[in-house]
């Protein structure tokens, strides 16, 4: 499992302490998360805006709601991969529509201001856009879950089923697939595709 | 096997994703055969290059330092888990101090010592009782026929109503996610499939018919009135549920007047604010006379004024002027005129912004101090042109237990700037934004609470015995009880505001 991805071992007393109601629990578990569900709802969604506000709430929904995570069906990681997975696709789904304001919509000519990047994001935005960073945004949202999860996170096919809600089998088409649709997407500049 | 592996198998074995079978037959030719062995490196290599590009990728990326712990701790205290610290506490203390008494004191007391021990047991299964979850701690979307599922169809791609949908959404899913906190329904934890029903009647024939396809028997959407009719006789044509956020009649009627089975409107009718506004103002505002200044071009306001002017009447008032105007002009000194000589106690308004201001602006110019009336599209008004009147709305923000919906709302999912600001800071200039945020987001969370609390009150999900629930009882809504009728209309109180002084101010629940 790569680095930052794999429970310490102190996860599970934190959860214990967070669950008997200790804060200190709670804010320890948030930070030793915080980047690692960042960073997987910023590659599902591709914009640190959007990721920032689905990575928050889903901390705030797994800490809220820790006494429903059973660490019996699998870790926490697996746990919180699934909430964040789940608040990904419901921004995917509200994203299809641009935003307009509900005065404007009543012809009352407000508009909401958009929230700019700041400069040091906006650098590591255009930093983490390589060749293949691209080729796996273009993927399909199920797709990109699939790759994410297995290559970025390095869970087992069978945690990956837990996280996305689909059978195992299913979990392990989606990451063939992905993979080559990505070589299919490289092939131009990649000598390994196969004749 | 042909003579060489295939695309599938190099591809399955290099992530793992074969099985035993076809991963020994894969050893097998690939311990004999260097051509595949190459090209097994090859799909290596380009695998390995992936993993790094994405690890690289995202090694990168960090949030930005407002995002902190900070931010949503004053989530997790309103979750309750704080409090439910400090009463363990509490309940530890008194324990401690109560044992080390019993010791000082009589050994022989037993039974103190039993009832404490009873006590502290009692207490700790309330907080248990009051954190019990719901069976599913699952966050996945996947169906399960132990769910009890509810399609929701709204327009949410589709302008210029996406933003109202987008707020009767957050309204729904607030409302499922309370429920599940509280146990779901009938046991089962509650379920939301989301649809976008585009906005148009082919839109929602095409999802009701997805909906139809996954077995969805229950239903809450709507907004756009095509879309809404179409979804509505696609579900009587099944034995189904559907509760519209839409008031237009043929959503719950079909072309003949007659209910359509199964379908209800948790939106009032229209012309209810004219019916609440003229019967409020003749029972507690005495006034004898009135005069109605529309908007001929508008059947809102043309439906408005008729049902207003009937109302008035019926309830013993003399309607002295009713006069229509054909769209938004500069100039209504033409149209006031006759309102002036008559001299109205009241003058109703049943129009849109910027017409009611100028309007109003106008009228007082010319000596016109009729108590102004008004309906919901004045929560957009200017109060201090209007100086003095009176209007009912669905709800408003003015209202303490609205502004702690919409709290609870922006607990669950962020909201906009302008109504995130009203929220924080209460400035009035967002004031009205922040109301029709709240009516659709209202609308999305009445229509889930009613819909459950009638399977609740049936005690199945049996379909017919829902719809007759639906029909047969009163509900709670956010702002108050709310009724059904024969066809399915949606019957509620409205809320009253004054205008005095330049500021809008909450009076009450009214029923029409």
């Amino acid at each position: 499992m790569p680095s930052g991805v794999a429970d310490k071992p102190d996860i599970d007393l934190l959860i214990r302490r967070w669950q008997a109601g200790d804060e200190r629990a709670a804010e320890a578990l948030y930070d030793h998360h915080r980047d690692l569900v960042f960073r997987l709802a910023y590659g599902l969604l591709g914009e640190p805006a959007d990721a920032e506000e689905v990575a928050q709430d889903a901390l705030a929904y797994a800490l809220t709601r820790i006494a429903r995570y059973d660490p019996q069906r699998g870790s926490f990681v697996t746990w919180l991969h699934a909430i964040t997975v789940s608040r990904c696709r419901d921004r995917q789904r509200r994203r299809r529509s641009p935003s307009l304001s509900l005065t404007a919509w009543l012809q009352r000519g407000h508009c909401l201001p958009d929230p700019a990047l700041d400069a040091e994001r906006h650098m590591i935005l255009q930093e983490t856009r390589s060749d293949v960073w691209n080729a796996v945004q273009a993927l399909s949202p199920l797709l990109r879950e699939a790759i994410l999860l297995r290559y970025w996170a390095g869970h087992t096919y069978r945690e990956m089923a837990e996280i996305l809600g689909c059978p195992l089998r299913t979990a392990q088409s989606r990451v063939r697939l992905a993979y080559q649709r990505l070589r299919a997407a490289l092939a131009p500049a990649d000598s390994t595709n196969r004749e | 096997m042909s003579s060489h592996l295939s695309d599938e198998q190099l591809v399955g074995y290099v992530h793992q994703a074969l099985n035993h079978v076809q991963q020994n037959a894969v050893d097998r030719h690939l311990a004999t055969c260097s051509r595949c062995r190459a090209h097994l490196a090859d799909y290596r290599a380009l695998k390995q290059r992936i993993e790094h590009s994405v690890l690289d990728s995202l090694r990168g990326a960090r949030p930005s330092p407002q995002m902190t712990f900070a931010v949503i701790a004053p989530r997790l205290k309103r979750s309750g888990r704080f409090k439910m610290m400090a009463r363990q506490s509490r309940q530890l203390l008194s324990g401690v101090v109560a044992l080390a008494a019993l010791i000082v004191l009589v050994l022989g007391m037993r039974f103190i010592l039993k009832d404490m021990l009873n006590d502290l047991d009692a207490g700790g299964e309330q907080t248990d009782q009051v954190h019990t979850e719901p069976p599913s701690p699952s966050p996945s979307p996947s169906p399960s026929p132990s769910t009890f599922r509810i399609a929701l169809i709204l327009p949410t791609g589709s302008l210029p109503v996406s933003e109202a949908a987008l707020a009767a959404q957050q309204g729904a899913l607030l409302a499922v996610e309370q429920r599940n906190d509280a146990g779901g329904v009938l046991g089962l934890p509650v379920e939301v499939v989301n649809f976008d029903s585009k906005c148009s009647a082919e839109g929602g024939r095409q999802v009701a018919g997805e909906a139809q396809e996954e077995d969805l028997l229950f239903y809450v959407g709507g907004l756009c009135a095509s879309g809404a009719v179409v979804v509505a006789e696609e579900i009587t044509a099944e034995m189904s549920v559907f509760l519209a956020l839409n008031a237009h009649p043929l959503v719950t009627t079909d072309d003949n007047g007659r209910h359509r089975r199964g379908v209800y409107s948790i939106a009032f009718p229209e012309t209810l604010p004219a019916k609440a506004m003229a019967r409020y103002a003749r029972e507690q505002l005495r006034p004898q006379t009135a005069a109605i200044l529309y908007d001929g071009n508008s059947s809102s306001s043309t439906n408005l004024a008729n049902e207003f002017s009937q109302v008035f009447a019926g309830e013993g008032g003399e309607i002295v002027e009713m006069i229509a105007y054909s769209g938004p002009a500069e100039d209504y000194a033409a149209y006031l005129a006759p309102v002036a000589v008559a001299s109205p106690d009241v003058l109703f308004l049943p129009t849109y912004e910027p017409q009611i201001s100028d309007v109003a602006a106008q009228a007082r110019q010319m000596g016109i101090e009729a108590v102004l009336l008004g309906w919901d599209g004045w929560i957009h008004v200017d109060g201090q042109v209007v100086r003095s009147g009176y209007y009912c709305t669905a709800l408003t923000t003015l209202d303490p237990q609205v502004r702690a919906f919409l709290e609870d709302c922006a607990e669950f999912a962020p909201l906009g700037h302008e109504v995130q600001t009203f929220l924080e800071t209460g400035d009035a200039r967002f004031r009205s934004q922040s109301t029709v945020f709240a009516n659709f987001a209202a609308l999305g969370y009445d229509a889930i609470q009613v819909l459950l609390d009638a399977v609740e009150q049936a005690g199945t999900t049996d379909v017919a015995s829902v719809q007759q629930v639906l029909l047969d009882s009163t509900f709670q809504s956010l702002t108050g009880p709310i009724d059904f009728d024969q066809s399915g209309q949606a019957y509620r109180d409205l809320a009253l505001v004054e205008i005095k002084d330049g500021e809008h101010r909450f009076i009450a629940y009214i029923s029409p």
